[in-house]
């Protein structure tokens, strides 16, 4: 059977399938039914938020596109907002609303302090790993890379074809490959320490979830599980407890945290889980079934108690501040085009601190992509139409620049990538 | 396949009353319902899934239609709207809690009267596919699609859209080696 074949086979089985489906009598009042729910919904979350956050009350509060502090000045300890700050610091430190999620007249600001792949558009096989300390040219022999991650003194890299986890020197050199599963992510703690990503068992049809630490000689540990469900790992609660989460075929998901030599323990009170550290997990608990849109929220390990939960926000996956303090989210909507604003929570309460938001009801400025750049800074893939940039945000409300915007066309590839 | 609809009204228009502008919306959508809900369908693989899937992609391409300016990118909106809902993760999780309550097996509307175990086996390979693979295959093989188009569409590489084509081909190429089933009727059927 050749690769033709294949095709043509898929192809004419799909549309086999597809002549058979009938139905396809939706009238434009009950579109317009479901419209009106998802608007009312939108209206409301757009008060809510303006709401919570004009009360909530942050250290040292910039107004709306105020510089940024420059990356790696330390944030107050106190910065977060508690839902009820003490009445003598409200006054002072009142934030003044949403802040713009726009490309326009942002100052430019340093380049990332996290590494980003960047991708020719003239000469897609050729990929840079841009870090912090240098340019780093890929190996032509890497396929489309989901995720590289400092490691020791090298980089540990995702890449098909495969996907396969390939362990790269400081130079970019490829110095070992192994078989990879799961759905193209390797789970970072939340503080950079471990790593978390399954492997093919190679002596066997089982999976290994492995969890290893990014630096040291320390061996790294493995759960053994069957082939086929698919592993998603999350992250870890501490530096002996993995989280990881498995769907089965027909798309239900379980979660579970392994600690060194025990069985895997199954984790109850999310749906789907999207970060975890320090003791707790956060993720989907609960589905609205007009947008759909979610509810988030965190679940303590040790108690497997319900510690909050918000259904104006849906949780980014990977998205716990290097400190532990703060979560990315976006509203309980996305649009075609992808999320229109980009909201930072506190971890423990679930409230936000800050919202990037449209400028315009009208605007379509897109964030495709986030990562923790600092405890106090973001690092977001904004799209404006064709124009994309990597736009820094601070928990203080102020953005900046990354690197200068890139034009492209609608159907041109992103020209850089997150990598974590 | 409808691949370009012929609006109600010029490209690049500007859009009249509210009467106008639904009446451009409804010829759309009457041009675009039957074939979408076919995508949705093979995206999802139950007909109730896929039509609340539609619905909920024209009630967001409703709200968006003003902002929709090149009427000729406007199916690719949808499309995208169409496989975010089915990819995002509060979607996956009403779905987890439709079948894990509902104990009534979804009613599948679809006959394959053409079946002799070969299709079946297909079906059942698309359907056991990761989700973001499976809308690769749906696309790129039924849409017939640009590798670049299906990348602007999920949002991700047109690398990984070859990487997952080619992942997809290969574990069917490795499922007929392990299902003589399908590998018999596979050449019988050409």
């Amino acid at each position: 059977m050749s690769n033709h074949d294949e095709k043509d086979l898929l192809t004419q089985t799909l549309r086999e399938r597809a002549d058979g489906v009938g139905g396809g009598s939706l009238d434009l009042e009950a579109v317009r039914g479901r419209a009106r729910g998802i608007r009312r919904r939108r209206n409301a979350l757009r008060g809510a938020v303006a709401a919570m956050v004009a009360a909530v009350a942050v250290p040292g509060g910039l107004a709306v596109n105020t510089a940024l502090q420059t990356p790696g000045d330390e944030r107050p300890d106190n910065n977060i907002a508690t839902g009820t700050p003490s009445p003598s610091t409200v006054e002072e430190r009142r934030l003044e609303g949403p802040t713009a999620l726009t490309l326009d007249g942002l100052p430019q600001g340093e380049r990332p302090a996290i590494p980003y792949l960047a991708v020719d558009p003239a000469d897609p096989e050729r990929k840079q790993l841009v870090t912090p300390d240098g340019v780093i040219e890929l190996d032509d022999e890497l396929g489309p890379v989901q995720a590289a991650v400092r490691s020791g003194n090298g980089w540990t890299v995702l890449a098909y074809p495969g996907p396969r986890l390939h362990r790269l020197d400081a130079d970019g050199q490829v110095v070992g490959t192994e078989q990879y599963r799961a759905n193209e992510q390797i789970a970072v703690s939340h503080d950079g320490s471990h790593l978390l990503y399954v492997l093919v068992d190679p002596t066997d049809d089982a999976q290994l979830v492995t969890a290893a630490p990014t630096s040291g000689d320390v061996e790294p540990i493995s759960w053994r599980l069957p082939a086929r469900p698919y592993v998603t790992p999350v992250g870890f609660v501490d530096d002996d407890t993995a989280v990881f989460e498995v769907t089965d075929m027909r798309g239900a998901s379980t979660i579970y945290t392994a600690r060194p030599g025990e069985e895997p323990q199954e984790l109850g009170g999310l749906l789907t889980a999207t970060a975890a550290g320090d003791g707790v997990v956060y993720g989907v608990s609960k589905v609205d079934e007009l947008e759909p849109a979610v509810c988030s929220a965190a679940i303590d390990v040790s108690s497997g108690r319900q510690l909050w939960e918000t259904c104006d926000h849906g949780l980014h996956r990977g998205g716990l501040s290097p400190d532990g303090q703060l979560l990315l989210a976006n509203p309980g909507y996305v649009d075609g085009y992808g999320a229109l604003s980009l909201s930072i929570l506190d971890a423990s309460t679930g409230q936000p601190v800050v919202e990037f938001d449209q400028t315009s009801r009208n605007g379509q400025v897109t964030e495709l992509d986030s990562a923790w750049e600092t405890d106090g800074t973001v690092l977001s893939s904004i799209a404006d139409g064709p124009t994309f940039a990597l736009v820094r945000y601070g928990v203080e409300g102020g953005s900046e620049l990354a690197i200068e915007p890139i034009k492209g066309t609608p159907f041109e590839d992103m020209p850089f990538w997150l990598m974590q | 396949m409808v691949r370009t609809v012929q609006l109600a009204v010029e490209a690049g228009a500007t859009v009249g009353s509210t009467q106008d502008r639904d009446a451009e919306f409804a010829a759309y959508m009457a041009a675009r319902q039957r074939s979408l809900l076919r995508t949705a369908y093979l995206l999802t693989g139950d007909q109730h899934t896929a039509e609340d899937l539609v619905q909920t992609a024209f009630a967001k391409l409703y709200l968006s239609w003003d902002k929709v300016q090149r009427r000729e990118l406007v199916d690719g909106y949808v499309r995208r709207i169409l496989v975010n809902e089915n990819n995002s993760l509060w979607r996956r999780a009403w779905k987890r809690r439709e079948t894990s309550t509902d104990t009534v097996p979804d009613h599948e509307a679809v006959t394959d009267t053409h079946d002799d175990g070969m299709r079946a086996a297909l079906w059942e390979f698309v359907q056991s596919l990761p989700r973001k693979q499976r809308a690769v295959v749906v696309l790129r093989f039924y849409e017939d699609l640009s590798e670049a188009e299906v990348a602007d569409i999920l949002g991700i590489s047109v690398g990984t859209v070859k990487s997952q084509s080619s992942r997809a081909l290969a574990a069917l190429r490795s499922r007929v080696h392990t299902q003589p089933l399908l590998a018999r009727d596979g050449e019988e059927e050409r």
